[in-house]
């Protein structure tokens, strides 16, 4: 819609212009076509070679432009196409007004003229900033329902971080330049920063995606742009004579999990190790404790034989029979199923002059990994444009909707003892160890309670959880045109989103019988009180959001002289953004009438496996959530000769962080910008590069931690512990000094493309320094806080980007190599705090989801290791230093350790990553393949956990390399197994050297082939594509010699086929 | 043209200076509904009632532990954690690799939260005189709040009073204002033994006679903790002042022949003796059925002495404590009228009152004991009365972390100074009396990001 504004303003400006540039001039007209279909080229560029002056194409593909008299020529581009020179006499002569054809570039995949940055669009040739632009064909090139997964590996400074498995979706462009604040880019689309779960984005809808991440491409976002910007355009209507019909199936096979890919110890292994620990009485507290913790079935049977209730046959038969059990093979059997995924969208575009249309419906049906679990999405758009008054006034409107829904009926088990069984060979269903040990489990039914086995293949169907949600979007604009160069708008957005979920465990589910047996109170006269009924339990939960953008800006787009241009832009916008929900639980539920019971909720009972006192849940609870921002920006950027241009741009942003000052909610940030294009000089005389640009920029970003403010802060909660009392949770201690964080960019690079396209590309360094950064620092606990969060880090990024982009053949066989490189130095500059030698250890190596603590000089994602003397050769201890000597004082070792003893080994994250793709077409077939590597980083490899084993648990296979005997040491780096758990030898071994593997890899990421029909005379379809394509198909290469995916290193990515098709009509 | 732009963005640029102060009202609404600045009277006093996440009533565990009351069979031994361990057999190094500890911490959120509630509370404007009196109240709470906690870090963190000059001896940080960037050093442990006597003075001023829930203190409780806080100064003339102003406003006795030893913890949390109720952290050997009674105390109730059954339960080869106040597995940390008559009872015998003493010992012992099983006795001697009311102390306050307080003050005594002995496997562990053991060391964070004098160890 915006493109068509800016035709629309271009072409009448420079109407305006060309009549006023001189009587003498004469009008060239024309028209632009696309090839295959001869549709219109709407805003294909025209251009006077060598000078300034041009046009735009109009909805038609139509062109006016003022020439002197003479012979010129012009080159006329388009997105995606490729460019033609065109010489041409003025006045022209032909019989016919010149048209001019333009044929798809198949190759030319990034290079896109004009940038949106969601407030404005910009000609690429006049941008100073930092913009990738991925086109529909790259997006459409992948298949995923989600849009972000389509953008790796073919976006340039874009990753995945896998060392958080536990955060979906966590990506970063150009590095991590905040600390404890969101580290996700904002999402924009459509114009307005979009607030709903990316997965309501139907990538089909999508035209292409802009990522800013520099200064002057994304300051313009102001305190939100700070880690990127990806600035998402939806379909828009055109102008052609027929509607253009577009249609796309999908169908996707993602192979089941592979169950066998965890590394733990054998079961036999296992077994030994168990019969070993318990006739070291290990197990003996955890038998007799209070509070019933579970125990193995091979531990339990050793308990009975030890006990006499069994004979030490009947308990070596169990035991064998443990012995040949594996739990996963029956997870496979009952649980785990390969991915099947259907993905259809339709779409239909066209119009006239006066309006034009996009209508879209899409739909997802996927069937999860694991049994009874399906979501589906159903995408509606609709879009209209109108250009009225003389095209004077534009209103255009986007209604988008999506509903989308998930159920389950069944969770994997997922915390088990390796070789329990879900079903027995006659196929009884078998019972798992879980919440109780299986001595006090057993008890329940003889003395009243109900059954409280844990029975995972009953349960299939008996927990029935659905999830649905609606979402709409209805965009609207009007823009009218003051003046040739100067035109007002007004944007708002209403996005509106509710949802709900019901999760009904059934009565007979173990979730709602462990709930009645817990608060269920046996008497003395062995009558059993039931303070919970019998029944299902309905837990409900809905929300609500809503958000208003209101945006109004004037745009000017003018020429100051013959060679001068100037784009600027004024804006101020306001948005509310408010989300309610509440929750609220039935018990006694009656699924069939709707009916539930009463419970005590103020009286704390006693709960029946600990006798602790407890009251019964009650997660009721109403939420509400209100973010506003008010703004004003400006840009403007001033050309001259098409060879210089200088961008400026400032933006204020205020929002209701609470507590925050009036003054300091307001927070300034701006961007500055040049570039030059050589290329286009006098004495530019290199004929192999035609094209050569530079630029430079420097500007702030900003980002926003909404979780602290300068007053001290407290969330009312229901409930306190002793008297069930409303009370007050202190969140935050206040800080009057808080400022927003501050990240300036400095962004070096130039643009380049050789004679006929055979190489282009660009090569971009920046810098980011982010100051002020929000940190988290510990303090002393005698001030009430065991650590205050504050501006109090400051952090550096060095980084280089390069995008190349090369033709190697175009013949009959069309290849074509597209490289992404991006190389990132990232270090902590400042940290005003110190952190416990542990915290610096966790990260990386204490499982997932710990946060890095920063330390002074070393990347924010380091992987430290301890100073360490490998295995003391008479007992196996692992063995580390204390004062410089070789000690097995654990305590004192980890107590004495400093910062500066710790060993970088390197960063937890790619440091230079990229991928290579190559294309190749020959005939109707085209092939691409994209081969990703990530080098440059450090993992720690799991091990052995000791203290998971001496609880009872498996633990890393790692174990049965331990040392045993003296000499082992030669052989092995796993530490022998210790008398009594001691945690600080666990994490002495755990943050070893040894342990710390590169994590340098190379992928082959997917395969893509495809036929296609092609256009032609009596074919029904304009264009109709067959693709197969297989994704995540393996590992070309890693520094490593684990048999281990070092980013996928506890779930292995599951190998992908799809086959699908589109047709153009 | 230019006049266009300029007729144009000129005003646009005033409006957009003149809206966005002015859009002050339009970003003052609250992020989020449960979100607030506390600053009224009700809002206080909800910050006060957080026994959740900053554990307003909850006090220290690791005295028990370290206590005589108990010993650690053979089974439970291998689940202690570290800290158990070390805390169990009287480490040198303690908290070794543990930046922070609950015994040190949560007090000090406890002092954050009084110390907020006192400064926002002078701000507020009392409308109503019912308002004025729930303002005073609060007060009342927030100052007994604070002087709990300093006390439980004064019992654990700094010398025993009398076993040195208390004016040059280091006590703990006194923290006195919501301020997080000011760092306090330790104060010498007369001062805090005063800032918590001024404390407890001025919350008995304003606090009402009991409290509406036994999770809020009351003037009673404020007073039994003078009454407690006087004895470990040896000063008994006022212990006896504040025992007996506490038990004038609550003199709750609980008959143990009404109790019913059948639930796994006969007493409720909520009996008429709790004071002011607080628990101890969840630490696992809680939960453990090889952690007994020591066994010279339990052989020490005689026949007819109901707490042999209501406060014991058969364990997995010995006798395991369930008599806790708090009415579940975690123990009682709190202030009971129990303490207080037998402080006044031991302050009545150290002044030589022993008739008032043994009337005294007569109503509360016999409240203990099964119908008929106990027979009045009347005290002759001071020195076997001590005896006899410091043995009804040990048997009806264990578990409680009292019994590690009057190690420590009963230590400085030559007679009444005894070693304490553990065994474990073959090791044989040893703590003298008045050994610098009796004090914790302050966890390591403090001590680098304070910059505060650790405690000596021997």
């Amino acid at each position: 819609m915006r493109k068509g504004y800016l035709t629309t303003i271009l072409c009448l400006f420079l109407l305006a212009i060309g009549a006023m540039a001189g009587a003498n001039a004469q009008t060239l007209e024309g028209r632009v076509l696309l090839l295959p279909g001869n549709e219109a080229a709407v805003g294909a560029t025209v251009v006077l070679k060598g000078s300034a002056k041009g046009t735009v194409a109009d909805m038609e593909g139509k062109f006016v432009l003022a020439l002197p008299p003479g012979g010129h020529v012009l080159v006329f581009s388009s997105i995606g196409y490729v460019a033609q020179e065109v010489p041409v006499n003025v006045p022209f002569e032909g019989s016919s007004p010149l048209v001019v054809r333009l044929a798809p570039d198949e190759v030319q995949l990034g290079a896109v003229e004009v940038l949106s940055t969601g407030f404005q669009e910009i000609p690429r040739e006049r941008a100073t900033g930092s913009f990738v632009q991925v086109d529909r064909k790259m997006v459409n090139r992948r298949v995923s329902s989600n849009l972000l997964e389509r953008l790796e590996d073919v976006t340039p400074s874009l990753i995945f971080n896998r060392d958080r498995p536990d955060q979906a979706n966590n990506i970063s462009i150009r590095g991590t330049a905040t600390i404890f604040s969101d580290t996700r880019p904002l999402v924009v689309i459509d114009n307005f920063p979009y607030d709903g779960p990316l997965e309501n984005i139907n990538p089909n809808d999508v035209e292409s995606v802009t990522v800013l991440r520099d200064a002057a491409a994304a300051s313009i976002w102001g305190a939100r742009a700070g880690n990127g910007v990806i600035v998402i355009t939806t379909k828009r209507g055109i102008s052609s004579k027929a509607p253009r019909i577009n249609f796309v199936s999908n169908t996707t096979l993602v192979e089941e999990r592979d169950l066998f890919y965890d590394q733990n110890m054998s079961i036999p292994a296992f077994i030994e190790a168990e019969t070993f620990l318990f006739n070291r009485g290990q197990f003996r507290s955890r038998e007799t404790n209070n509070a019933r913790p579970i125990l193995s079935p091979v531990v339990e049977t050793l308990i009975q034989q030890r006990n006499g209730t069994i004979s030490a046959e009947e308990a070596q038969r169990r035991i064998e029979a443990y012995g040949r059990g594996d739990l996963r093979r029956d997870l496979a059997e009952y649980y785990f199923r390969p991915e099947f995924k259907q993905q259809y969208s339709l779409g239909i575009r066209g119009g006239g002059e006066v309006h034009t249309y996009s209508v879209s419906a899409g739909l997802d049906a996927n069937r999860e990994g694991v049994v009874e679990n399906d979501n589906s999405r159903l995408t509606l758009g609709v879009q209209n444009g109108f250009r009225l008054a003389k095209d004077r006034l534009e209103l255009n409107s986007g209604i988008y909707f999506v509903r989308s829904g998930r159920s389950s009926g069944a969770t994997a088990p997922s915390s088990f003892y390796p070789y329990e069984m879900l079903a027995a060979e006659d196929g009884t269903h078998l019972p798992l160890v879980f919440g109780y040990n299986s001595r006090f489990v057993a008890t329940a039914e003889p003395r009243g309670l109900l059954n409280w086995n844990f029975v995972p293949l009953d349960e299939l169907g008996l927990n029935s959880f659905t999830a649905s949600e609606n979402d709409i979007r209805v965009n609207t604009s009007v823009a009218y045109k003051i003046a040739p160069s100067l035109r007002a708008e007004i944007l708002h957005q209403y996005w509106a989103n509710g949802r709900q979920t019901e999760n009904i465990s059934a009565r007979e589910s173990y979730f709602a019988r462990d709930l009645v047996n817990l608060f269920s109170v046996i008497n003395p006269d062995a009558s059993v009180t039931r303070n919970i009924p019998v029944g299902a339990v309905r837990d409900f939960s809905s929300g609500f959001s809503s958000a208003n953008y209101l945006r109004g800006q004037v745009h000017y787009n003018g020429e100051l002289g013959p060679r001068s241009q100037l784009v600027g832009l004024f804006g101020l916008e306001a948005k509310d953004l408010r989300t309610d929900g509440s929750l609220s639980r039935l018990y006694g539920y009656d699924p069939a009438f709707g009916t539930s019971l009463p419970v005590d909720q103020v009286t704390r009972f006693r709960r029946l496996h600990n006798n602790s006192l407890a009251n019964i849940p009650r997660p009721d609870r109403v939420t509400g959530t209100v973010s506003r921002f008010v703004s004003w920006y400006a840009n403007a950027a001033y050309t001259l000769d098409r060879k210089y241009t200088l961008s400026a741009s400032v933006r204020q942003d205020g929002s209701n962080i609470f507590g925050v000052n009036s003054n300091q909610r307001l927070v300034p940030l701006w961007s500055t910008g040049f570039s030059w294009t050589p290329s286009e000089e006098g004495f530019y005389g290199w004929n192999g590069m035609p094209f050569l640009r530079f630029k430079a920029t420097f500007g702030y970003n900003g980002n926003v931690n909404s979780s602290l403010s300068a007053f001290p802060t407290a969330f009312f909660r229901q409930g306190s512990m002793i008297s069930n009392l409303r009370y007050l949770a202190l969140a935050n201690p206040g800080n009057p000094d808080l400022r927003w964080e501050r990240i300036g960019i400095l962004n070096l690079g130039f643009d380049f493309e050789s004679k006929n396209s055979v190489i282009g590309g660009n090569v971009e360094f920046f810098a980011k320094n982010g100051s002020d950064l929000i940190g988290t620092v510990p303090f002393a606990p005698s001030s009430g806080v065991f650590d205050f969060t504050g501006n109090f880090a400051d952090t550096r990024t060095l980084g280089l980007d390069l995008a190349l982009n090369a033709k190697v053949l175009d013949r009959k066989l069309g290849w074509n190599t597209a490289l992404m490189f991006t190389y990132n130095d990232e270090k902590v500059t400042d940290y005003k705090g110190s952190f416990f030698i542990t915290q610096f250890l966790d990260y990386g190596a204490s499982g997932p989801g710990i946060a890095p603590s920063p330390l002074e000089g070393y990347p924010l994602f380091s992987v430290f290791s301890l100073p360490y003397a490998g295995l003391d050769p008479a007992t196996g201890n692992p063995v580390g230093f204390l004062d410089g000597e070789p000690s097995t004082d654990y305590n004192a070792i980890i107590a004495n350790a400093k910062p500066s003893d710790l060993i970088f080994e390197g960063s937890g994250r790619p440091t230079v990553f990229g991928a290579l793709r190559n294309d190749f077409r020959m005939g109707r077939f085209s092939l691409s393949a994209n081969i990703s590597y990530r080098l440059g980083y450090v993992f720690r490899r799991p091990t052995v956990n000791y203290t998971n084993l001496l609880n009872g648990f498996t633990t890393h296979r790692d174990y049965e390399r331990r040392w045993r005997n003296p000499g082992d040491e030669l052989l092995t780096d796993v530490p022998s197994l210790p008398l009594a758990n001691n945690a600080n030898r666990e994490t002495l071994y755990r943050s070893s050297p040894v342990l710390v593997e590169p994590g340098d890899h190379i992928r082959l990421q997917d395969i893509r082939l495809s036929y296609s029909l092609g256009s032609g005379q009596g074919k029904v379809f304009r264009n109709a594509e067959f693709f197969l394509y297989a994704n995540n198909i393996g590992i070309l290469w890693k520094a490593t010699d684990l048999d281990l995916d070092p980013d996928f290193r506890t779930v292995r990515p599951p190998l992908g086929l799809s086959l699908g098709i589109h047709l153009d009509l | 043209m230019k006049n266009t732009i300029s007729n144009i963005l000129y005003p646009l640029l005033l409006l957009a200076f003149a809206i966005l102060p002015g859009c002050a009202e339009f970003l003052d609404v609250k992020p989020d509904i449960s979100m607030v600045v506390p600053g009224t009277v009700d809002e206080l006093e909800a910050l006060l009632d957080d026994d959740v996440l900053r554990s307003m009533n909850m006090g220290p565990g690791i005295p028990v532990l370290s206590s005589d009351d108990l010993f650690a069979g053979e089974g439970a031994l291998p689940s202690f954690s570290n800290l158990e361990r070390n805390v169990y057999t009287w480490q040198r190094d303690v908290f070794a690799g543990q930046p922070g500890v609950t015994e040190w911490n949560v007090p000090y959120q406890q002092v954050f939260n009084a110390n907020l509630v006192l400064e926002r509370i002078g701000k507020v404007v009392a409308r109503t005189a019912a308002e004025e009196a729930k303002k005073n109240t609060v007060k009342g709470r927030a100052l007994f709040y604070r002087a709990f906690a300093f006390h439980c870090l004064a019992e654990s963190f700094a010398a025993p009073y009398g076993a040195s000059d208390p004016a040059s001896t280091p006590g703990i940080p006194l923290r006195l204002n919501a301020n997080v960037n000011d760092l306090v050093p330790r104060s010498s442990l007369r001062d805090t033994y005063a800032a918590i006597i001024s404390d407890l003075r001025g919350a008995a001023e304003l606090l009402p006679p009991v409290a509406d829930f036994r999770s809020r203190p009351s003037r009673a409780a404020a007073h039994a903790l003078l009454a407690r806080v006087y004895l470990l100064m040896g000063d008994y003339a006022s212990s006896l002042a504040h025992a007996e102003k506490s038990l004038a406003d609550n003199p709750a006795l609980l008959d143990y022949k009404t109790v019913d030893g059948s639930p796994a913890f006969p007493f409720s949390g909520n009996q008429q003796e709790v004071l002011f109720q607080s628990i101890v952290t969840a630490y696992g050997f809680l939960f453990s059925n090889e952690v007994f009674v020591d066994g010279g105390l339990l052989s020490s109730y005689a026949e007819g002495d109901l707490r042999r059954e209501l406060f014991f339960s058969q364990g997995h080869g010995g006798a395991v404590f369930r008599g806790n106040y708090t009415g579940q597995v975690f123990l009682f940390s709190g202030l009971a009228t129990d303490e207080v008559r037998i402080t006044r009872m031991e302050c009545l015998v150290r002044l030589g009152r022993l008739q008032e003493a043994a009337s005294a010992y007569n109503e509360f012992v016999g409240s203990r004991y099964a119908a008929g099983a106990f027979g009045p006795v009347s005290f002759s001697d001071a020195v076997s009365a001590l005896d006899t009311v410091l043995s009804e102390r040990r048997k009806s306050l264990l578990y409680r972390g009292i019994r590690w307080m009057d190690l420590r003050r009963l230590n400085t005594d030559p007679v009444r100074a005894q070693t304490l002995r553990r065994t474990v496997g073959e090791e044989v562990f040893e703590l003298q009396p008045g050994s610098l053991r009796y004090t914790f060391p302050i966890p390591d964070s403090e001590i680098s990001l304070n910059g505060l004098e650790q405690n000596p160890r021997d």
